[in-house]
């Protein structure tokens, strides 16, 4: 099916019709798709037609719902998480916060679970020492919070300077810092994120400002939190002044009736932005589309401050400089009398073309929640899409995370460098003041792993993506490298100030769970690790990790020293762990031994704690933590 | 004037030769024993995929006329813009045509090549640089499509298909090896047949050799501690043994159609060659003149001579690659430079990366350089391949730039080519052409011609394994690359 759609747009009319049913009726069992008529570049500029498209296999296509949801028994704990990891770089929810979402009907659970808002306090609860849920969540006016005197300021003052919203080193330094605190929503860091460095990136690396790029990411989560259409997302981007000096059309200008300018965007504005390749009519598309919108794009001012040595972070729209009379694009006249009023026009047009409803959605998914997406799967996602009369982005998502499309075994996502350090992050840093002190050192760690936030790999066409993460060798020698060589950043449970005072100690039993007599016990801590990080219901919670695991939980020692002292390099197999008595016995010994995690001692409760860290850099070096499976 | 951009000056300034230049400086060369390195008996390539569509025709343009009647005419009349110029501004013209240029015979063709690239004057001089022109692998403008279109050599592949194997992939598994990568992320040119077949994992023995001095999973190393129990208690110690152990147990359970399988082929072939390769590049310090190219000073700073120290960097693992080819079991490599789609500004972002490749003191002639001092035999198999995924547009657009094309040129240098011209270099039918909107090179020839004469110079027989019924994709005339290599 997915082949017919993507195929058919040579002459794609025909293909659309031929897996549809004949229109019978205005019912709900069948839903409009705006489809254009092709009558090449002479026909008339409004040749539109308002088709309906029905599918003939309708058992596949629930009305009610964009995707089919999963079953209400299928939802659990495990369910929740995986959503948690996907959508929210695993979030900071409680343990009973997500057994509450597990009891939920998956469609209430979500509903609290995702959206766009700058604060959401059931999975990121503010803490009391700081007021980040009272700030609007935007980048700039986190930069203004943390760069401030307030007395409610818990930023480091050696991280300040910074965080200056004209600093270079500011827009990557704020997004690690806003997705790594509580009080802050992550979902909205995550999808804007995907927005600003996937979608519609802009790059530092081309020599866009910083200050620029804040405005241009908080003016697409401010968008992207009103709710708007998404269209309007995409165009509230478009104009931007980060967007207009990273494709140059900064400079684009209608001066005595002569267009100066370059049509990088003209094309990329239909094909980044919507998933307008062209192939409704290349020459068309060439001639009339991709250089009328190169001249709808004129007079778009953003000039160089000197006070701020930066230019202008928002944009200004110059109707003398614009290209007076309406275009042709599209097939549709396009009319305003300045470059924003003619973008919004448009984008209100390529959200329905054809292209756009099959390309775009796909692009959605796939860029965000699965690289191996079928030709059904794609096909699923562009009807999902298709069903929404006005193109809303949460709601999609929302129904996407319940659907079961997403909780499919098929479903697989290479995790990248950002999704993986910061998923890691989130769920090793148990409060804030341990974001503050950056003991994970995330940006060092995402710089190590050439994935900078705002300096996207490809330029305009996105961030490193999943597939060459996982297809680099030299990306998982790092995260290797970390677990065995740094591994002192996870395993340390104190920090000492200057006068060898403990400043701060790692706490992990004030959130891991305890037995019926109140206890920490090696087996229970184990798992809960395993589902903590990895999210799979324990499907590959083997007894090979287990075995690790527990020696280095129980003994504070890998499991060669763990079961033979004298021969620490020997291999076990797990045909030897699970039948061999004497390992058989010990690991079960493990298993159920204590795990000092609230000792009144400290160095014993430091020592546990440190444990806890050994198997963290365990989990987090072994294949299950670079991708995410759908089930 | 800070060393680096002295350094920098001094070399694309000059007609030195790194060697000489290291000399200049005062700068000890660190020659290796010749020892150390491995004998290349068999064909070597490197793919340099250029990112962004690059301007050939602003590297190589038709010496100035202001006849319109000619193709030159046409060009500088069409292209005046992207100098910053009026079209009717001929005087001003010629001037930057004489500035820029140099003047160059090829058989029956004179064009001129851009001063700035000596080395790649001296190779189309030494009649070892190939430009076959007219070239098509995309018939659209889309830059990822395209460029799926350029690395797989698949001209059916669909747009978003980045998960497919490449052109460089094929020909690697027609020699039983994997591709060296050196670039930053792996790309699609050095992806495995085996990505075409999702039943199947990877078990591409390709390598990425991004960080060439720095390859091996961290081991715990008992005699580098001075506490006797350091083995027994050092967190390192305990997660390097705990890893180690859990991998190779863990690759005789896991089922290699595991999608996790990918992670553990890592582990694997890094634990086999990182020491070894560590070990070899430990004896073999950094030439001076290719840390010129790409250095991180102790305060962290990456300094290089070149506008892109990234591509140093890669010229740095390319060299390492040779001294480690026998460790590596791979002969062709994969390198990129980006930054080629050049709307705007052309000649300041177009002309500095074509001097770091080209450019006497770039990365192509100090890499060079230095394999005729240390590796001759590597420096005479090697031979380079150049290009991108579209061309331009024939005129200037209004920003100082040109907009995506279709058709381009491909360069491929190396002492085994037979260089020259291929493909008519000013097609006359585009003369006709650079006054009408959108107009661009008429692609004649497919890459996978192209492509296809370079995979039987590194094993004959393998271009039918790796491109489908490639014969019956145009070629600009009959037997047009029958001699592109010597015999």
């Amino acid at each position: 099916m997915w082949q017919l759609l993507t195929t058919a747009l040579g002459g794609w009319i025909l293909s659309l019709l031929s897996c549809s049913r004949p229109k019978t009726n205005g019912d709900k069992d069948e839903f409009s798709i705006p489809v254009y008529v092709d009558r090449g570049p002479d026909g008339p500029a409004t040749n539109i037609d308002a088709g309906q498209f029905d599918f003939e296999d309708a058992d596949r296509v629930n009305r009610d719902e964009l995707f089919t949801s999963i079953a209400a028994e299928e939802w659990n704990e495990t369910t929740v998480r995986r959503v948690l990891h996907a959508f929210a770089f695993g979030g900071f929810a409680s343990d009973p916060q997500i057994v509450a979402w597990s009891t939920m009907p998956p469609e209430q659970a979500i509903q609290e679970i995702l959206s766009f808002d700058p604060h959401n306090v059931l999975l990121s609860p503010p803490e009391k020492r700081d007021n980040l849920h009272q700030i609007s969540g935007t980048l700039l006016s986190l930069s203004d919070f943390w760069t401030s005197a307030a007395a409610d300021n818990r930023m480091l003052s050696r991280f300040r300077d910074d965080l200056i919203r004209t600093k270079w080193g500011a827009p990557p330094f704020l997004w690690v810092n806003a997705v790594g605190k509580r009080g802050l929503n992550p979902v909205r860091q995550k999808i804007t994120f995907w927005e600003t460095n996937y979608h519609m990136a802009t790059n530092q690396n081309a020599s866009v400002f910083p200050h620029p790029i804040l405005a241009y990411y908080d003016a697409v989560g401010n968008a992207l939190e009103s709710l708007a259409p998404y269209q309007q997302v995409i165009a509230e981007a478009a104009i931007s002044a980060a967007v207009a000096q990273q494709f140059g059309h900064v400079r684009n200008v209608f001066r005595n009736g002569q267009f100066r300018g370059n049509e990088d965007f003209g094309r990329e504005f239909h094909q980044l932005y919507f998933g307008i390749l062209g192939d409704y009519n290349h020459d068309y598309h060439e001639l009339t589309t991709i250089r009328n919108t190169a001249k709808a794009l004129t007079g778009i001012r953003a000039p160089w401050n000197e006070e701020t040595e930066s230019p202008e972070p928002v944009a200004t729209y110059d109707s003398d400089l614009h290209y007076p009379s309406s275009l042709e694009i599209l097939y549709k006249v396009i009319s305003g009398s300045t470059a924003r009023e003619k973008i919004y026009a448009l984008a209100n047009e390529a959200i329905n073309h054809p292209e756009s409803l099959t390309n775009l959605p796909v692009k959605i998914i796939t860029g965000l929640f699965d690289d191996e997406l079928s030709d059904d799967g794609k096909w699923e996602v562009a009807v999902a899409w298709a069903k929404m009369p006005e193109k809303k982005l949460l709601k999609f998502l929302r129904s996407y995370a319940i659907s079961k499309l997403f909780h499919s075994k098929n479903r697989i996502k290479y995790r990248t460098s950002i999704d993986r350090n910061m998923l890691i992050n989130n769920l090793v840093t148990l409060n804030n003041d341990e974001s503050y002190q950056h003991f994970y050192q995330y940006r060092w760690l995402l710089a190590n792993e050439k994935a900078d936030a705002f300096r996207p790999s490809h330029d305009v066409f996105g961030h490193q993506r999943g597939i060459e993460a996982i297809s680099s060798s030299d990306i998982f020698r790092v995260a290797y490298n970390r677990s065995t060589e740094s591994s002192w950043m996870y395993a340390r449970s104190r920090a000492l100030n200057d006068a060898e005072e403990v400043y701060w100690e790692k706490d992990w039993g004030s959130i891991a769970p305890r037995d019926d007599e109140g206890k920490f016990r090696v087996g229970q801590l184990a798992e809960w690790l395993w589902r903590r990080f990895v999210a799979d219901g324990g499907k590959n919670y083997g007894p090979l990790e287990k075995a690790h695991m527990y020696a280095l939980l129980a003994g504070g020692q890998d499991l060669g020293l763990f079961l033979d002292e004298d021969n620490p390099d020997r291999i076990y197999s797990v045909t030897e762990i699970e039948s061999d008595p004497i390992i058989v016995e010990k690991l079960a010994d493990a298993k159920v031994s204590l795990v000092y995690l609230d000792h009144e001692e400290s160095d014993i409760r430091q020592s546990a704690n440190a444990r806890v860290g050994f198997a963290i850099n365990f989990v987090i070096a072994t294949p299950f933590i670079f991708i995410e499976e759908g089930a | 004037m800070r060393r680096r951009s002295f350094i920098k000056n001094a070399i694309l300034g000059s007609t030195l030769s790194p060697s000489g230049l290291s000399a200049s400086l005062g700068l000890a060369t660190k020659k290796a024993q010749a020892a150390n390195f491995p004998s290349h008996q068999e064909p070597l390539l490197v793919n340099i995929t250029l990112d962004g569509g690059p301007d050939f025709r602003h590297l190589f343009a038709p010496p100035f006329s202001s006849d319109l009647s000619t193709y030159a005419g046409q060009f500088w009349y069409h292209r005046a813009r992207v100098y910053g110029l009026e079209s009717t501004d001929s005087s001003g013209l010629q001037a930057a045509s004489s500035a820029k240029y140099d003047s160059l015979s090829l058989g029956n063709h004179d064009i001129s090549v851009l001063k700035s690239c000596g080395w790649l004057q001296d190779k189309l001089r030494a009649g070892k640089c190939a430009i076959i022109n007219n070239v098509i692998g995309s018939t659209n403008r889309d830059h990822p499509h395209s460029l799926i279109l350029w690395e797989s050599g698949a001209l059916g592949a669909t747009p978003y298909d980045f998960d497919r194997s490449g052109w460089g992939g094929r020909l690697a598994a027609t020699l039983n090896e994997g591709v060296i990568s050196v670039t930053r992320r792996t790309r699609l040119f050095a992806h495995s047949p085996q990505l075409d077949d999702s039943s199947q994992t990877d078990p591409s023995k390709g390598k990425d050799f991004s960080d060439s001095r720095n390859v091996a999973l961290y081991h715990y190393h008992p005699t580098a501690d001075s506490s006797a129990n350091e083995w027994k208690y050092s967190s390192r110690a305990i997660l390097s043994r705990s890893l180690k152990s859990y991998y190779q147990a863990k690759a005789d359970e896991m089922l290699p159609s595991s999608p996790f399988y990918r992670v553990i082929q890592h582990e694997q072939k890094l634990r086999s060659f990182g020491d070894t390769i560590n070990a070899r590049l430990g004896s073999i310090p950094i030439p001076d003149t290719l840390a010129q190219l790409y250095h991180i000073s102790d305060d962290g700073d990456i300094e290089s001579t070149l506008s892109i120290p990234d591509f140093g960097r890669q010229m740095l693992s390319i060299y390492d690659g040779l001294c480690c080819q026998d460790i590596l079991a791979g002969h062709i490599f994969s390198a990129d430079l980006s930054g080629f789609d050049t709307h705007k500004l052309q000649v300041s972002y177009l002309e500095p990366r074509f001097g770091d490749l080209f450019a006497h003191g770039g990365g192509l002639d100090t890499l060079e350089t230095q394999l005729r001092a240390d590796m001759p035999d590597a420096a005479a198999q090697l031979i380079y391949v150049i290009g991108g995924e579209f061309g331009r547009q024939l005129a200037a657009n209004g920003d100082e730039g040109t907009d995506h094309g279709r058709g381009n040129s491909v360069l491929i240098i190396g002492d085994q080519v037979n260089g020259g011209v291929y493909g008519e270099m000013y097609p006359s039918d585009e003369i006709a052409s650079y006054p009408v909107a959108n107009s661009d090179i008429t692609g004649k020839t497919s890459t996978t011609q192209v492509f296809a004469k370079i995979c039987e110079h590194m094993k004959a027989g393998s271009a039918a394994s790796v491109f489908d019924a490639y014969d019956s994709d145009k070629i600009e005339s009959v037997g047009l690359l029958d001699q592109l290599f010597t015999a």
